[in-house]
């Protein structure tokens, strides 16, 4: 094994090949930091241009276009406050903020950092732990992948921005924009009035570009005067060496939950980052600084959706089973590279695969080489006049929104979500626990439905052992207090017999 | 005067323009419309698909996918776009199936010229490996003596499939339903349902990687990727029901050019690139054009007809 991953690494000396990935992760970078253009979309795009290579360069590119497009949703969450993709809403939380205090740089060094650490230990992981970690993916099944979505859920206690029930009506409407169109289970049409578009269900891309572009260009569009602009500070990149060391176990925790989280079929690099950010925020010693700008929080988000991502390659080059959307995509490339993705992969091109785990870890160096440099002229943007900035942010938005699925109409739903985001802003209504309800509504309806179904509608049955750990964390938040207090009572008891006796 | 002659001449090209594009069809690009996701078999084979007509015709044939709600946002796109050639369409079982169990499913097989089949998967279902149900023989006397006992995962219109071979066999598992092919499998290999309703395609990789076992087919011949699998009527249970990936257009279209895009179809299945691809992706080249293929159909939409109703039931 170790003589098969040396190889690999040395097959990935050749000068062009590292050209080559270092313009895939290029590339990745654009397509993820394009709001609208998710990292499958950008991969299926460029799928087709690599089956002019081998097999081995072919999708070594796409998996550096994957790792990059990873990264680069946090650019756009930082400098201009939209998250590229679901995974990158919780970096807006922390990265807007200190962009708008002149740490635009510094967000994107941690950024940087960050998805590199949670990227290259997840390759790691990867590596040594694939098997073990793959088969223990394949005995969650939707009991489990139920329990892990109301984990993501609680984020919306620390997505909120202080009122937690203005954040729990944002999310509850989330969930019910997720109810609108066909339901998983049996397929019939709900809240749709006949119209075919709504059959396809609201776009979710188009509402997270809508809820979060438009409001803050119209907020800027407010403030545009003819009056000479503020020049935005763009601050250090590299952060202090005792932040990067107070950092390091959340960075640590935020892999561990990346790589599991994305390895399991179930759920994503999105449940990934939010699972981290809230955990993270629970156990932080500042945690009333999250969403204000503490660097803690971007180092969460962003180790756990790069970690994620690799991890989602598990079951994919072990088992050949996607652990999500643009796992799928590639697996489609490896059949027409004549692979055939599964366990026989291992047996039969076991050099390949040990190439493509050299490849993940090289890629993740390249992402942090391009990233450090990048940060500095990527927080430029902000110096750019409002009055030019804008309207190409708009631009660009609407070609978001029509690209997924490229139906016009997703631009005016955009539109509209986005004037609607206007006033929840003038309300103070947080808009990210509309998108944690959209992204993990359908996930828990669904597996809840299939794990009864397992259990022949036992309801008794519906909690695993696995299961019912999750579970445990998930609610800890409610029933903490009471746990704390009863701590303090059996502590308090001895003091006040001693007072007394 | 010159604005009425000016409108006049607009009026008068605007009447010409739709005769002489049928006549030089193709002149411009072509927009074939995916109504699935990328990276399942649809886009797969359509994109396969539309570098070979881009090849065949000289013209662009830009793959469009219009997803979301089980094809209904593509499939309705796609059925009413301008019938002139310029929009073509993947159509597949779904578009057969679907109107039967969806509401309100915005277009059938009715709203297309069916242009030509390219290729039709049987469809089966599959175990997991280290299970110790062996045959289909196994897996109905299990079904039968406990109907409670066993889970079957489903995607989409394999619902039909599983009710079909419901009622073939007189078995009545508990049908799961799942949103794509590699989670039903993935929950098969996991243990967390008995078996899937999957295609040859589908399962190929699996199987040849001794993970998955397929019982049977439903379907008249056996599959050409995994020869060794039974088919159900050779153990006793006829049944023809499976899977397609087609070429559709918009109804109405000129004759002209269904017949230059049953000539480009025609062709494409002969070239060995294209069946070299198809058979990287999983999938067997079976052409049908014409009236065989339309019959084909007929048949196809009977036997899901067939099913839906038992779902009534």
């Amino acid at each position: 094994m170790f003589e098969l991953l040396i190889q690999g690494f040395a097959s990935l000396l050749d000068p062009i090949l590292l050209l080559l990935l270092v313009g895939a992760v290029a590339i990745g970078i654009v397509v993820g930091a394009m709001p609208g253009i998710s990292p499958s979309l950008g991969v299926a795009i460029a799928s087709p241009l690599t089956f002019v290579f081998d097999p081995f360069t072919g999708i070594s590119c796409l998996l550096g276009i994957y790792i990059g497009a990873v990264f680069g949703g946090s650019i756009p969450a930082t400098v201009i406050g939209i998250p590229g993709s679901a995974m990158a809403v919780t970096t807006v939380f922390d990265g807007y903020p200190m962009g708008r205090k002149g740490q635009a740089g510094l967000a994107l060094g941690l950024s940087t950092i960050s998805s590199f650490i949670g990227g290259v230990l997840a390759s790691l992981i990867l590596i040594v732990l694939a098997y073990p970690i793959s088969q223990f993916a394949l005995s969650l099944g939707p009991r489990e992948y139920c329990a892990i979505a109301v984990l993501a859920l609680m984020a919306v206690a620390s997505l909120s921005g202080g009122s937690f029930l203005k954040g729990a009506i944002a999310c509850l409407l989330g969930l019910f924009l997720a109810t609108v169109g066909l339901d998983e289970i049996n397929g019939q049409p709900r809240f749709t009035m006949g119209l075919p578009y709504l059959m396809g269900g609201i776009p979710f891309i188009a509402v997270i570009i809508g809820l979060f572009a438009i409001p803050e260009i119209m907020q800027r569009f407010e403030r545009i005067s003819h009056r000479t602009q503020p020049i935005v500070q763009v601050s250090k990149v590299l952060p202090s060496w005792p932040l990067l060391r107070r950092l390091i176990p959340a960075q640590l925790r935020s892999t561990g939950i990346g790589t599991i989280v994305g390895a399991i079929p179930g759920a994503g690099a999105d449940v990934a980052s939010l699972i981290s950010y809230s955990q993270g925020r629970n156990l932080s010693k500042y945690r009333e600084r999250f969403g204000s700008g503490e660097p803690e929080g971007i180092a969460c988000s962003e180790t756990a959706n790069s970690a994620s991502g690799v991890g989602a390659l598990i079951p994919l080059l072990t088992l050949g089973l996607p652990g999500g959307a643009v796992t799928a995509v590639i697996i489609g490339s490896f059949m027409i590279h004549g692979l055939q993705p599964g366990p026989l992969l291992m047996r039969d091109h076991a050099p390949l695969v040990y190439q493509f785990f050299a490849t993940t870890v090289i890629v993740n160096f390249i992402v942090l080489l391009i990233g450090l440099p990048g940060a500095k002229l990527f927080s430029r943007a902000l110096q750019v006049k409002e009055s030019i900035l804008l309207p190409i942010i708009l631009l660009i938005c609407i070609i978001g929104a029509y690209a997924l699925r490229n139906n016009p109409w997703d631009i005016l739903v955009m539109l509209g979500v986005g004037v609607f985001g206007y006033y929840m802003a003038k309300a103070g209504i947080p808009r990210a626990p509309i998108v944690i309800g959209m992204t993990l509504g359908p996930i828990i309806e669904s597996e809840i439905a299939r794990g009864l179904l397992i259990t022949r509608g036992n309801y008794l049955d519906f909690i695993t052992p696995i299961s019912a750990v999750i579970w445990a964390i998930a609610l800890l938040p409610l029933y903490w207090p009471l746990l704390r207090l009863a701590f303090r009572r059996i502590k308090a008891r001895p003091t006040y017999q001693n007072k007394h006796t | 005067m010159t604005v009425r002659k000016s409108l006049g001449a607009l009026l008068a090209t605007s009447l010409l323009v739709p005769v002489t594009a049928f006549a030089d069809y193709p002149e411009r690009s072509i927009e074939l419309v995916i109504p699935f996701g990328q990276g399942g078999g649809n886009d797969l084979v359509g994109r396969a698909f539309s570098q070979s007509l881009a090849e065949y015709s000289g013209v662009d044939v830009l793959p469009v996918n219009r997803t979301g709600g089980s094809g209904a946002v593509g499939f309705h796109a796609a059925s009413s776009a301008r019938p002139d050639g310029y929009t073509i369409a993947m159509i597949n079982s779904s578009l057969v199936g679907n109107p039967h169990i969806i509401n309100g499913f915005p277009a059938s097989i009715d709203d297309f010229m069916p242009i030509c089949l390219l290729s039709a998967e049987p469809v089966g279902i599959a175990v997991s490996a280290s299970s110790d149900i062996e045959t289909l023989e196994d897996w109905v006397s299990i079904a039968q003596e406990d109907p409670d006992r066993l889970a079957l995962g489903y995607t989409s219109i394999g619902e039909l499939i599983a009710l079909s071979a419901g009622n073939v066999t007189d078995t009545d598992p508990t049908l799961i339903p799942y949103s794509g092919s590699g989670d039903s499998i993935t929950a098969v290999i996991g243990g967390h349902v008995d078996g899937a309703v999957v295609s040859d395609a589908e399962a190929y990789s699996q199987v040849q990687a001794d993970q998955l076992r397929m019982l049977t087919f439903f379907s008249d011949e056996r599959s050409k990727s995994l020869p060794d699998v039974p088919t159900s009527a050779e153990e006793g249970y006829p049944l023809d029901i499976g899977l397609f990936r087609a070429i559709g257009a918009p109804a109405g279209l000129p004759e002209d050019v269904e017949s230059y895009l049953i000539d480009a179809c025609t062709q494409i299945a002969q070239d060995e690139a294209f069946v070299e691809r198809m058979n990287r992706i999983g999938f067997n080249v079976q052409l049908r054009t014409g009236d065989d293929f339309k019959a084909w159909l007929t048949r196809q939409n009977e036997a899901f007809a067939t099913a839906a109703g038992l779902l009534e039931q």
